[in-house]
């Protein structure tokens, strides 16, 4: 009697060690999705020269007696999301560069691209969540802004940054687990489009989630960033990967070499149509 | 699940009681001590001056700046405190709206200056944001809503967030009492600063137009913070005659012309700004306002061009079934869901649609060739009329406008985008059966 109750005591312990050991690789997949272009996945075609706009950060704090602090330190999560993506997209082997508030409102017209991008993004980011698959297809364009915003900022693609963090004081959590509310916990979430600048098509949106603790996102918000953009990241396919070609990168520096001459073609293809006809 | 439920029903009439409790009907014009959270509060609204810049928002117009700084210096009461200090800016945004900061930063949207007619609807404006400041109204609703921030704090576990619902709700924006205190109090200072109030209700009444034809029909109900467009067009208008008495009419400045002058070159950059925002019904009443001002000056035809080119398959008119509610809001269901493409052949499957992209291109391009023969310099009219031609089934016609333009325009921010188009003109010429 005493043996058989421990061998299912064993294995009671064994199935509850399993379903927490899949309980917590299931949650560890659901905090990095990435979702990309079949040119991306086929690695195919990928914007090499990277610029980083400058993220949009929502602070949410819920505490037991609400300060407003928000507002600065949505800024400082803005700032160190823009320098963790730009050091791990530079560790993946891309040329990256964060576009600056002060760079951006110092270049005539580039506030105006960039607002305008943004606005775009924004706007087919409304409908990428809800059918991220549908990138693949390439559904989602930001149109002639990211192909103006790349032109300007002399890059193949813009990396366009959402963070979302949520700081719920140690009081409000207990509060919330005795009583039963939905998220109790804080966390940071930072996602990311990669937006191509040849035709503006959205390439990529990855997603990075951490959780944290409200201390760590208002004292250490470095760390946190980093984390969740690490998270994110974390599908990217790095530069250093097989790549048969760069088509956008390709095609770019064909550009700046003056090699793609659009305007000659058209009036060679205008000439000879004009030769023929005249033949006949 | 059944208990928690029983617990936020008996709670609701409890939070009901709270939330009639609002930030009072009536705002403070003296001096106001600040308690130590709101000192944050007001770091926090100096560090919005720079969260605007950051974020690539503010419009960057020396002349406009200058202009509001003049027009609502005149309006601003005297600060009572040291930390107001008014400063005015513009944000590029198409929305018709203002907002002002307790510390006294007053926002104009760029949207809202191209929709106004004259200097006094523009002093309204200012005159209405300077008096949420001047009551210190941030402050206040700040005040009420903290108490019921710590109300909610107590009972909110208990209503499982029922509380952070009607939080929500009387935090969003002033009160109605505080938005109508300061439009009465608005027009007595635009009276004092020499402006006509009369152009007040006018003014509320271009905020209320909706040429989208999106906008949902909405009544003022007990629960509303901010008072209903047509209602305070109809209370202000009530309050103009004891507000004039005594006073000279013809005497008080408008200032249409010069006005319109002035927000000429906004106006024509928030044609460009509805038309990336996929609002070209707008876009296009903008535009041909713009064409009438200017007595068809060619900037503006080229805005009525790009207008009703972006138009595209849509009406420039909605029908009377589209402008009902219902149909808004499958409408908006419609572009929730659809990208703009998606939208474009769903209804360019309909001869319709088809009959009504013909029409309005028909219109873009007749728009572009009266501004070329006005000025043949005018470099954007080709690039217009490229896409016109494009969209037409006319690459080559289209081509050769693209060509035109680039070489008039070498170092044109969208080059590379024009350059594609040529691109993809030249795939298909190549795949031949192009005859224009």
């Amino acid at each position: 009697m005493t043996h058989a109750r421990s061998t299912r005591h064993r294995r009671t312990t064994a199935t509850l060690a399993v379903a927490l050991m899949v309980g917590t690789l299931a949650t560890a997949v659901a905090y990095a999705k990435a979702f990309m272009s079949n040119g991306i996945r086929a690695k195919a075609s990928r914007p090499a020269r990277l610029v980083v706009l400058p993220p949009h950060a929502e602070f949410i704090k819920d505490k037991m007696i609400m300060t407003d602090q928000m507002l600065s330190e949505a800024a400082t999560l803005e700032r160190e999301a823009a320098q963790a993506l730009k050091t791990q997209l530079e560790a993946k082997g891309y040329k990256v560069r964060v576009a600056t508030p002060q760079e951006i409102s110092k270049t005539p017209g580039l506030a105006a691209v960039v607002k305008k991008a943004n606005d775009r993004y924004e706007e087919e980011w409304s409908k990428l969540v809800y059918r991220p698959k549908k990138i693949r297809e390439h559904r989602y364009t930001v149109g002639p802004e990211a192909v103006k915003l790349c032109a300007m900022l002399r890059a193949d693609g813009v990396v366009v940054t959402r963070i979302v963090a949520v700081g719920v004081s140690k009081g409000k959590a207990t509060m919330r687990a005795i009583f039963g509310s939905s998220a109790p916990h804080s966390y940071a979430r930072v996602d990311f489009g990669l937006v191509e600048g040849r035709q503006g098509f959205i390439e990529g949106y990855f997603i990075g989630f951490e959780n944290t603790s409200l201390s760590q996102l208002t004292k250490k918000p470095a760390y946190v960033m980093s984390q969740a953009s690490e998270n994110a990241l974390k599908r990217y396919p790095g530069a250093d990967e097989e790549l048969p070609l760069l088509e956008v990168t390709a095609e770019a520096a064909q550009d700046d070499e003056g090699g793609a001459d659009p305007v000659g073609d058209f009036e060679a293809l205008l000439n000879k149509s004009a030769g023929a006809q005249g033949q006949k | 699940m059944k208990h928690a439920r029983m617990i936020a029903l008996t709670a609701l009439p409890l939070l009901a009681c709270i939330a009639p409790a609002r930030a009072g009907g009536e705002g403070f014009y003296g001096p106001l001590e600040l308690k130590d959270s709101e000192l944050q509060l007001m770091k926090n609204a100096d560090a919005a001056e720079d969260q605007f810049v950051r974020h690539s928002y503010r419009y960057d117009s020396p002349e406009l700046e200058a202009a509001l700084k003049r027009i609502g210096g005149a309006l601003a009461p005297k600060p009572t405190d040291s930390y107001i200090r008014y400063r005015f800016f513009v944000v590029r945004d198409i929305e018709t709206n203002a907002f002002a900061l307790p510390d006294g930063q007053v926002y104009v949207n760029s949207g809202l200056l191209a929709a106004l007619e004259n200097e006094a609807q523009l002093a309204g404006v200012l005159a209405h944001e300077v008096h949420h400041t001047a009551g210190h109204h941030g402050i206040l609703s700040y005040r009420s809503a903290r108490h019921k921030a710590i109300t909610g704090a107590i009972i909110g576990p208990l209503t499982l967030g029922v509380g952070d619902y009607f939080l929500e709700m009387s935090v969003f924006g002033y009160s109605r009492d505080l938005e109508e205190e300061a439009d009465r109090l608005g027009l007595k200072r635009m009276l004092v600063a020499g402006y006509d109030p009369r152009q007040v209700p006018r003014m509320l009444q271009i905020l209320a137009q909706d040429p989208e034809g999106e906008t949902l029909e909405m009544k003022a109900s007990k629960w509303s913070t901010h008072p209903a467009l047509m209602a305070r067009v109809d209370y202000t208008q009530a309050m103009l005659p004891g507000v004039m008495l005594g006073h000279k009419a013809d005497a008080l400045k408008v200032n249409g012309s010069g006005y319109r002058v002035l927000v000429r070159r906004v106006s024509l950059d928030t044609v460009q700004d509805l038309i990336a925002a996929d609002q070209p019904r707008t876009a296009v009443t903008l535009a041909q306002r713009l064409v009438k001002e200017d007595g068809g000056g060619p900037a503006a035809l080229v805005a009525l061009g790009d207008a009703r080119s972006a138009l595209g398959p849509v009406a420039l008119l909605g029908s009377e079934a589209e402008l009902t509610n219902k149909q808004k809001m499958k409408t908006l269901r419609l572009k929730a869901y659809l990208t703009r493409s998606e939208r474009e052949a769903t209804l360019l499957e309909t001869p319709e649609g088809r009959e009504t992209l013909r029409k309005n291109l028909d219109v873009a391009r007749q728009a572009y060739q009266r501004a070329l023969a006005i000025d043949g310099s005018i470099a954007e009219a080709h690039r217009g009329l490229g896409y016109v031609y494009k969209r037409a089934g006319r690459p080559i016609d289209a081509g050769k406008e693209f060509v035109i333009y680039l070489q008039a325009r070498p170092q044109a921010p969208d080059k590379q985008v024009i350059l594609g188009e040529m691109k993809a003109i030249n795939a298909t010429l190549k795949k031949g059966g192009a005859k224009r």
